[in-house]
C-alpha cells in the first residue's frame, strides 16, 4: 500500500492562484458588462422583425427575381437587413425586371414617393413595404 | 431540432474517426475523449463543408446526394477508423490533478459556467448573430442552401451590391456558410436561427475543449487549467455569440499548432491532421489563407533544419484537399469584389511610405490590446505573472518545432499589421471595425503556445511515494543506497 504526496512551490501556487483569480474577474467583468448591455441591445437591426415585415412579399416574387431596392433611409444595416429577409430573391441597383422593393421607416404617400422617382405603386404590403414598377418597363 | 443535433453529431463523429486514425490513445481516458471529439469537431465541420460544397458545385442542389456523400464519408472514415485506427497507448504524465490543483477545477468550472451563460444571454438578446454574420456569413449560406439554381448567388458579385462595395464580400471562402448551408439541408429548414447558433457554440467549445485537452497533454493539469481559464477571460467571451468566422478560424489556428506539438511529442503522422487543420483556416477566411502560407513555411524551415522530410509530405498531405477547394474557388468561382482586389503595387507602396499609418496603427493595437482584458485582468498580464513565478523551461526555448511555431504566430501579427499598412479602406473605419476579432483569432494559439514554453506546476513539484507498510519513504530509501553505493565505491 502505497500513497503519493505531492508538494507544489509555494512560488507555483502563488503565481497560479494569482492569474486565475486575475482571469476569474476578467470573466465577470466581461459577464457583468455584456449582460447589461444585451438588455438594450436587443436584436439591434431588427432582423426577425423584418423577415415578418417582408414574408408577404417575398411570397408575391419569384425565388430567382433580381429586383432594386429604395428606402427614405439611406443606411446599409437597413439595406442589408432587407435582403437577408428577402434571400432568395436578390436586390441590385439596376433591377433587369423594372420591379422596385420600397422599405420605408414612417408612413408617407408612398404613391407620391414613387411617382418622384420614376416609380409606379403595385402593391403596399404593410409595415411600409411596398413593390414599385420603373414607370415604362 | 433533432435533426440538427443529428446534423452536429455526423460531422463530429467524422472529425473525431478521422483524429483517432492518426492520433495514439492518451491515457488518462478524459485527455483522450476532450482532445478527440474538440478536434473532431472542427475537422468535421471543414470535411462536410467541403463535401456539401464540392456536391453543389459539381451536381447541384441535391438533397438526396448531400446526405448521399455525407454518409460515404462517414462510412470511409468509419471504414479507416476500424482498419488503422492507432492503438498505441500513450500515458500522459500530470493530467490528472493532485492536491491543492482540484481547485483549479472549481475556478475553470466557474469561468466556464459565465461563459455558457453569456453566451445563451448574447444569443437571445441578438439570435440574428452580430452584423457580419446576417450580412456575410449567414447571408451567404442562406443562399448556398437554396434548392434552386439560386444557390450561386451566395457568390455573385451583385450580393449586397446596394449597400456599397465595401459591403460586397463575396469572394469570402465559405466554410463557414456551406456548413451552415448543411445544416439548413439537413434540418429541411433554411434560415432557421438554431443552425447558425448551434455551428457558433459548437467553434466556441471546440477551441477551450482543443487548448485545454493539449494542454493537457502536452504539460499537464494545471497549465491546461490556468490556460483555460485566461482564455475566458479575454474578449473572445464577447465574439463567440456573434456567429462570425473569426471564432472558427481561431479553432483552426489552435488546433493547427496543437496538432504540430502532439506531433513532435508522440507520433509524426498527426502532422496530417494539422495540415488539414491549416487547410480549413485558408478555406474560413483570407486571413486563414495567409495562415496556411506562413505555418507551412514554418513547417518546411523546422523540417529542413531537423534534415526530416517527411514532415513537409504530412503536412502538405493534409492541407492539399482544402487548399485545393479555396484556390479553386478563389481563382475559379470567387468574384474579384475583395477589399484587396483593387489595390495596386503602386498604391501599396505609397501606403508604406506613410508613417502616421503606422503610429496610428500601433496605437489602436494598443487600445485594442487592453481592451482585451478587464483592466489588470489582461491575458498579457496574466502570461507574465504565469510566466515570472513559473519560468521559461529553458530545453523548451531550444526546440526547433516550439521556436519555429512561436515565430509563425508572431508572423501572423505581423502579417495583420501590414494588411493595415496596405488597406485600400479607410484606416481608422478599418481598424475599428476589425482589429477586435483578429485578437480574438490569435489568443487561442497564444494561450497555446507560451504557456506550453513554461515549466508548469507539477514539473517544479516533489513528488514523495510512502509505503505505509514500514512507514519509510521511498526517497528515504534512494538516499540510504546511494550513500551505500558512495560508502562501497
Amino acid at each position: 500500500m502505497q500513497t503519493i504526496t505531492v508538494r507544489y512551490s509555494a512560488r507555483a501556487l502563488l503565481g497560479l492562484g494569482t492569474v486565475a483569480l486575475l482571469s476569474l474577474y476578467g470573466t465577470y467583468t466581461f459577464y457583468s458588462q455584456q449582460t447589461e448591455r444585451n438588455i438594450v441591445q436587443k436584436d439591434a437591426f431588427q432582423i426577425g422583425a423584418e423577415e415578418q415585415h417582408f414574408a408577404a412579399l417575398k411570397r408575391d416574387l419569384a425565388p430567382d427575381a433580381v429586383v432594386g431596392y429604395i428606402s427614405d433611409l439611406n443606411e446599409a444595416g437597413i439595406q442589408l437587413a432587407a435582403q437577408y429577409a428577402l434571400i432568395p430573391i436578390l436586390l441590385v441597383d439596376r433591377p433587369p425586371g423594372g420591379l422596385v422593393v420600397g422599405s420605408f421607416s414612417r408612413p408617407m404617400d408612398y404613391a407620391e414617393f414613387g411617382r418622384s422617382h420614376g416609380l409606379e405603386l403595385i402593391k403596399d404590403y404593410g409595415f411600409g413595404v411596398i413593390l414599385f414598377r420603373k414607370v415604362g418597363k | 431540432m433533432l435533426l440538427l443535433a443529428l446534423s452536429l453529431v455526423s460531422s463530429t463523429a467524422i472529425g473525431y474517426l478521422l483524429a483517432s486514425v492518426f492520433l495514439p490513445v492518451y491515457k488518462p481516458a478524459w485527455t483522450d475523449l476532450l482532445l478527440k471529439v474538440s478536434l473532431g469537431a472542427g475537422l468535421g465541420a471543414g470535411i462536410t463543408s467541403c463535401v456539401y460544397f464540392v456536391v453543389r458545385i459539381s451536381i447541384g442542389p441535391s438533397r438526396v446526394v448531400a446526405f448521399a456523400a455525407e454518409f460515404l464519408s462517414l462510412g470511409a472514415v468509419a471504414g479507416a477508423f476500424w482498419l488503422a485506427r492507432n492503438v498505441r497507448h500513450v500515458a500522459v504524465a500530470h493530467a490528472m490533478p493532485r492536491g491543492l490543483l482540484w481547485w483549479l477545477l472549481i475556478g475553470f468550472a466557474a469561468a466556464l459556467a459565465m461563459a455558457a451563460d453569456l453566451f445563451a444571454d448574447s444569443t437571445a438578446s441578438n439570435p440574428y448573430g452580430a452584423w457580419d454574420a446576417w450580412a456575410i456569413w449567414n447571408s451567404r449560406a442562406r443562399f448556398f442552401a437554396q434548392p434552386n439554381a439560386t444557390w450561386s448567388r451566395a457568390f455573385s458579385p451583385l450580393l449586397n451590391q446596394i449597400a456599397g462595395a465595401g459591403a460586397a464580400h463575396g469572394d469570402y471562402p465559405m466554410l463557414l456558410s456551406s456548413y451552415i448551408a448543411r445544416c439548413w439541408t439537413w434540418m429541411d429548414a433554411i434560415g432557421e436561427v438554431a443552425a447558425p447558433i448551434a455551428t457558433a457554440a459548437l467553434f466556441w467549445a471546440a477551441t477551450i475543449g482543443v487548448l485545454v485537452s493539449a494542454l493537457a497533454i502536452l504539460r499537464g493539469w494545471s497549465t491546461a487549467m490556468i490556460s483555460g481559464m485566461i482564455l475566458l477571460g479575454t474578449a473572445c467571451l464577447l465574439v463567440s455569440p456573434w456567429q462570425y468566422a473569426d471564432t472558427p478560424i481561431g479553432l483552426y489556428y489552435v488546433s493547427t499548432f496543437a496538432l504540430i506539438l502532439l506531433a513532435d511529442a508522440d507520433s509524426k503522422g498527426t502532422l496530417v491532421l494539422a495540415g488539414l487543420a491549416a487547410g480549413f483556416a485558408g478555406w474560413t477566411k483570407n486571413e486563414g489563407l495567409l495562415f496556411a502560407l506562413i505555418v507551412t513555411a514554418a513547417v518546411v524551415v523546422s523540417a529542413f533544419i531537423a534534415k526530416n522530410w517527411r514532415r513537409i509530405g504530412l503536412f502538405a498531405a493534409g492541407a492539399a484537399a482544402p487548399m485545393a477547394i479555396a484556390t479553386y474557388f478563389k481563382f475559379f468561382m470567387a468574384p474579384p469584389t475583395g477589399t484587396f482586389a483593387q489595390v495596386s503595387p503602386g498604391n501599396a507602396m505609397h501606403r508604406l511610405m506613410e508613417w502616421p499609418r503606422y503610429v496610428e496603427i500601433i496605437k489602436a493595437f494598443w487600445v485594442e490590446g487592453l481592451a482585451q482584458g478587464a483592466g489588470v485582468a489582461n491575458p498579457v498580464v496574466c502570461l507574465a505573472v504565469m510566466g515570472a513565478f513559473l519560468k521559461f523551461a529553458p530545453e523548451r526555448l531550444r526546440n526547433l518545432v516550439m521556436i519555429s511555431s512561436l515565430g509563425a504566430l508572431l508572423a501572423m501579427y505581423a502579417g495583420y499589421f501590414c494588411t493595415y499598412v496596405v488597406t485600400p479602406l479607410d484606416l481608422t473605419w478599418h481598424l475599428n471595425t476589425s482589429l477586435d476579432r483578429l485578437y480574438a483569432q490569435l489568443w487561442p494559439s497564444l494561450l497555446l503556445l507560451v504557456p506550453a514554453m513554461f515549466r508548469s506546476a507539477e514539473e517544479v513539484a516533489t513528488t514523495t511515494v510512502t509505503d505505509q507498510r514500514d512507514k519509510v519513504t521511498r526517497k528515504a530509501v534512494a538516499k540510504k543506497a546511494k550513500r551505500m553505493v558512495q560508502r562501497s565505491s
